[in-house]
């Protein structure tokens, strides 16, 4: 563990870049939902671009922990303490996923389904006015 | 005796008591939070197109929206910076600084709770949608009333008789005439009453104490109704209504008053910034056209086009792509059709009933309708029980934000009272500044998360 002068110094340099890194990926953050250039599969927010937005949050967040929490060089019984709180807090995770793809009734409730048509190309050279084009489907 | 091991590491796991412990609580926290993200996890992936309410998009809610929450984040994460830089000047015994960098943490911290607040206050007091009957969802803002200072929900009920309630039991012990108090009397009429037996009584102090006698002469009586010599009209804001259902011939109060008359209006005005129709049947015949008028629906049909049009869903859909239909059934900033395609005609909408153009004072000239109650299926502020979405933001977002206080009163007091044990011993207030600011840190990682998942997906 840092106990000289010195060795503090010189953290408080990475303390900093690491400070501005943050801030220039929450940048990236937002840009990723504003610039159409960044919006992955179907436009629109899907799979993809959450997958993406959260693996930018992943990475801000271990270096969060790794450097301004220490655990880059923390002691045994730390990292010990975390495996638990990993594992749980993925089990938490896991099961409730695991609840949506086993449901017990599969939408038994449902009766009166709306159905919005889907959107092709089809629609994109119709001149026709777009209520016409989807009654096409 | 001394508490071992409070500045110094034990010498087999080569930690101090401190941080043992913070890391134990950290680790309850990370089951805190993690199981209200499960929980969004779960509503955001089970909400059934076509059955539930959608989802709102970010953007759609409020466009600013997203630029309050990257403000925020910012704010933490210099925080975070300011508290570990805070340690570090503690940890080479310059006292000063440590309290600079410190002082910053709680700014960061304060000013966190200011965005919070704007924003808070924008969804609860400004934000108001209205989903109609065939599935139609109308979001805006309330319009303002100027001369009454009523926002656009507001009753006007002529009354002729009021019932009071005399219950002196519970909260309402004390016999007050509150909703005489909320009740905007039209036109500045007077307020005459008859009371039983036979005496007018005028004006609101002298009801008051009117009531006060009454029911301290009567104390066996529940309830009294007095005749008002004239009827008078009042208006009131729905939320004044007890059960907020407002009938023909009654309005029942809070406090178990009532009032006895005609109902005459209990139309909501809003201004419209957002058309949504996800959830309707048939577009063509949508409530929306009813109150916005047939220009409008062309403006409606001009958008769609130039969404398919734009070179993101063109692109798309020319390779193939198919768009969930719904997408395109959200209109923003709804404006009558112009000639030139693609231009934003700001301004008043012509032709329908009840449409007018003038905004409530915002200047981006949005329509402005006057709904019947009767087409309403329910109405509200963007508040927690406007839809799952606003549920489980308020949740997070305030749970988090009682973190960020308490973690800043901590802070707070290690930085106005330090100087004791600084002086005294400053390893040991460097290892307590060290474990606070591993709890703000926490706070920070919460929020790096919450942000993107409630402000951008």
């Amino acid at each position: 563990m840092e106990s000289s002068s010195e060795d503090i110094q010189k953290h408080v340099k990475t303390y900093l870049m690491v400070g501005a890194t943050l801030l220039v990926f929450t940048g990236v953050t937002v840009l990723v939902r504003t610039l159409p250039f960044f919006d992955f599969g179907v436009p629109g927010v899907d799979a993809p671009d959450i997958a993406f937005g959260l693996v930018i949050a992943t990475f801000k967040s271990s270096l969060v922990m790794l450097i301004f929490m220490h655990l880059n060089h923390e002691r045994g019984l730390i990292y010990k303490v975390l495996v638990f709180t990993v594992a749980f807090a993925v089990s938490l995770m896991g099961l409730t996923l695991f609840a949506q793809s086993n449901p017990i009734f599969p939408h038994a409730d449902v009766t009166d389904e709306l159905h919005v048509p889907d959107v092709t190309a089809a629609d994109v050279d119709s001149k026709a006015a777009p209520a016409k084009a989807e009654a096409k489907h | 005796m001394e508490i071992p091991y409070t500045v110094s590491a034990r010498r087999d796991t080569g930690l101090f008591n401190a941080k043992v412990g913070i890391w134990l609580f950290l680790a309850s926290e990370v089951m805190l939070f993690g199981g209200l993200f499960s929980g969004y996890i779960f509503l955001r992936a089970g909400v059934r197109p076509g059955v539930d309410l959608p989802w709102p998009d970010a953007v759609y809610v409020h466009g600013p929206f997203i630029w309050l929450g990257f403000l925020n984040t910012l704010v933490l994460i210099a925080s975070s910076v300011f508290v570990v830089l805070a340690w570090a000047q503690l940890k080479m015994r310059r006292y000063g600084m440590y309290q600079f960098y410190m002082s910053l943490v709680l700014i960061c911290a304060a000013a966190f709770m200011v965005v919070k607040t704007i924003e808070y206050n924008s969804k609860l007091n400004h934000h108001f949608g209205a989903r109609l009957n065939d599935g139609t969802l109308l979001d805006g803002a309330l319009v303002a009333d100027d001369k009454h200072h009523c926002p656009g929900d507001y009753v006007t009920f002529e009354a002729t008789k009021a019932v009071f309630s005399l219950d002196r039991t519970g909260v309402f012990r004390k016999l007050d005439p509150y909703f005489l108090d909320f009740a905007v009397l039209k036109d500045g009429a007077e307020l005459v009453v008859r009371a039983p037996g036979g005496q007018e009584v005028r004006g609101i102090p002298e009801l008051a104490n009117w009531l006060e006698g009454y029911a301290s002469k009567n104390p066996s009586e529940r309830r009294v109704t007095a005749e008002f010599v004239k009827p008078v009209t009042f208006q009131f804001r729905r939320k004044e209504v007890f059960g907020k259902h407002v009938f023909a011939d009654r309005v029942p109060l809070f406090r178990g008053n009532e009032l006895q008359g005609r109902l005459i209006d209990d139309t909501v005005e809003i201004e419209v910034h957002t058309v949504d129709l996800q959830m309707v049947r048939d577009e063509e015949k949508a409530l929306a056209w009813a109150y916005l008028g047939e220009g409008f629906k062309a403006g409606y049909d001009q958008h769609k086009k130039e969404k398919l049009n734009d070179p993101l869903h063109r692109s798309f859909l020319e390779k193939g792509g198919t768009l969930p239909g719904a997408q395109l059934r959200i209109w923003q900033h709804p404006h009558p059709a112009s000639e030139h395609g693609g231009e934003h005609v700001a301004g008043s909408a012509h032709g329908g009933s009840g449409a007018s153009g003038h905004g409530s004072g915002e200047g981006h000239g949005a329509p402005v309708v006057s709904i019947k109650s009767s087409d309403i299926h329910f109405m509200g502020a963007h508040g927690p029980k406007f839809g799952t979405y606003y549920a489980i933001y308020f949740t997070m977002t305030a749970l988090h934000g009682l973190h960020v206080v308490g973690g800043a009163l901590v802070l707070a007091y290690f930085l106005f009272f330090g100087r004791k044990l600084y002086r005294k011993n400053p390893e040991h207030l460097a290892n307590r500044v060290e474990v606070g600011g591993l709890f703000w840190h926490f706070v920070d990682l919460v929020w790096i998360f919450l942000f993107p998942i409630m402000y951008l997906m």
